[in-house]
């Protein structure tokens, strides 16, 4: 599927699909690299998302029906062009009782111990459809049908960041301290958003992304790295095929 | 660079503010950057800057402020009672101000929000390729928070010769605030997920502005509009002036510090030229939408963006 649309005075949607499906997603990717490799003058920036390409334009130095047939173009690039590079980040997870606040209610909840919530949560690799919600915020897939839990029905006034939680079919991870209701089973101490940094964003939308179980030593360990900024995230680079 | 005002007291909610983080959506990265743009940049342009320099927005009650140096300011936007030593300071006009004096805000009388530009801009470290302050994740501005007692705000050094006090937008092209007239849309991009029918109700009904609208958004409330189906969307890009509709089908309008990507159906976009007049009604205003086309809207939107050339050019030459 291939569908372009306005979108207010300055946005232009592209839509790929209609359901949230890893090759539709791919698609917008492949997109994303298109308009990255064959830059088009006066798009000024573009949100991907789960089945869409948003793109922001001026309209000064294009008008929308110069830029739709710019776009079209491009999409006839998309069949032959390689599918993107897709990054796999491994994210260190404490899944201990001082950082896990609900692991023992998700775990009643499913009737699993502790070691197999574990087990199911470190074992996919999950893919990251989008960014969006907070700063750094990956829209995972993947979770395990197993561990699919109802949110917090009091919402908490503030979950700290690098904190990991489960909310329905969604697993995900805090960037910033916030409010929030989802089950917290875990903690990170690498920082998904930096804004010091240079490189402040870790995660992108198409990388893939394990969780790795570590103990508390370790994560103090890392904590401190990562203050000092010498921690290393860990991530490799594989081209991958198209899921199909 | 140089100290340039102490704040005594800092208003309700002050903020650095330029005209956002341009590139970094795709990261989930909300722009921010000033409300009503226009309004920011023509304060800047009186002030004998470019139109991008950082200004201070004010929301509605006012800071107050010591001047630390001489200089050269401007207000755009709101009329929230400027004074300086008890004089007025009108909108739309620049003024020399002098080291020892007092600049307060005071009385709302129009608008929501006002922008303070000095000459030389106001500094604060660009993250992300802008000076605006994300308060919600600590970004920008001035330690990522808007203004406390106490702040020292600073400027870069200008050659204040060069900059000439009383320049002014003609009364003709300030904008009016409190002019009813509809604000425009453009339908979309989930028509399907409204009937025609609440399309109508949507461009027939008034909506009013509640108290719970922020630099995320202005929250609506009138004749709920109804979904054909559901109100979630597979989570999905939004653009400044987003109007989403949740399950309440109380209308959302999606402003500068909105997330970058929304879960509830989308029925319209406010057009670029009409989002500044939209952030300046009042809280409990009654507002309407009209539908306008592509072509209407970009041709609004050309013909601000050659105002604003005209404007800087005009001031330059009346050095």
């Amino acid at each position: 599927m291939y569908s372009i649309q306005l979108y207010g005075d300055r946005g232009v949607r592209i839509q790929f699909g209609n359901t949230i499906d890893r090759q539709v997603n791919v698609n917008v990717h492949r997109f994303t690299s298109l308009l990255e490799n064959y830059p088009i003058e006066g798009i000024t920036e573009w949100i991907p998302a789960y089945t869409s390409m948003t793109i922001y334009y001026n309209p000064g130095k294009i008008t929308y029906l110069k830029l739709e047939k710019k776009l079209n173009q491009l999409q006839k690039l998309m069949s032959e062009s390689a599918p993107p590079v897709s990054r796999k980040v491994t994210i260190p997870v404490c899944y201990e009782k001082e950082f896990a606040i609900d692991m023992d209610d998700v775990a009643e909840y499913h009737n699993l111990s502790v070691q197999e919530i574990i087990g199911l949560h470190t074992e996919p690799l999950y893919y990251v459809y989008m960014m969006g919600f907070m700063p750094g915020f990956p829209y995972l897939g993947g979770l395990s049908e197993k561990l699919v839990t109802p949110r917090l029905e009091n919402p908490r006034k503030r979950v700290e960041r690098g904190s990991v939680g489960i909310a329905d079919q969604q697993t995900g991870i805090y960037p910033l301290d916030s409010p929030g209701g989802w089950r917290i089973i875990g903690k990170t101490p690498v920082h998904l958003y930096d804004a010091q940094k240079d490189n402040k964003i870790l995660i992108r939308s198409g990388d893939t992304l394990q969780f790795e179980a570590i103990d508390s030593e370790t994560y103090y360990k890392i904590e401190d790295a990562v203050q000092n900024g010498d921690y290393q995230p860990k991530i490799s680079e594989e081209k991958e095929g198209d899921p199909s | 660079m140089k100290k340039i005002f102490e704040v005594i007291k800092p208003g309700l909610s002050t903020s650095i503010q330029d005209l956002g983080r341009v590139g970094y959506q795709k990261y989930g990265i909300p722009t921010s950057g000033a409300m009503d743009s226009f309004a920011h940049r023509v304060a800047n342009l009186l002030a004998g800057n470019q139109e991008e320099e950082a200004t201070l927005e004010i929301m509605l009650m006012g800071p107050q402020l010591k001047v630390l140096q001489d200089t050269v300011v401007a207000i755009g936007g709101a009329d929230l009672s400027a004074t300086i030593d008890g004089k007025p300071l009108y909108p739309w006009k620049s003024f020399r101000v002098y080291a020892g004096q007092i600049l307060s805000f005071g009385r709302p009388v129009n608008g929501m929000y006002a922008y303070l530009a000095v000459s030389g801009g106001f500094f604060a470290e660009e993250v992300m390729g802008s000076k605006s302050t994300y308060a919600q994740a600590n970004i920008g501005g001035l330690e990522g928070r808007v203004l406390q007692k106490g702040d020292i705000l600073l400027s870069e050094d200008v050659n204040l010769k060069s900059i000439r006090a009383g320049r002014y937008l003609k009364e003709t092209d300030v904008p009016n605030y409190e002019q009813h007239r509809p604000i425009r849309v453009i339908a979309g991009p989930d028509i399907f997920a409204f009937s025609d029918k609440t399309y109508q109700q949507f461009y027939q009904e008034s909506y009013r502005i509640t108290e719970q609208s922020n630099r995320m958004g202005s929250r609506l409330e009138g004749k709920a509009l109804s979904h054909a189906d559901r109100a979630d969307i597979i989570s999905d890009a939004v653009l400044p002036g987003t109007i989403q509709v949740p399950a309440n089908g109380q209308p959302i309008v999606l402003l500068s510090d909105r997330q970058t990507t929304g879960g509830y159906a989308r029925i319209a976009t406010v057009i670029t030229t009409d989002i500044p007049l939209l952030v300046q009604k009042k809280i409990g205003s009654e507002i309407q939408f009209l539908s306008v086309s592509l072509e209407r809207a970009q041709a609004d939107y050309l013909q601000q963006q050659r105002f604003l050339k005209m404007l800087q050019t005009a001031l330059q030459q009346h050095v």
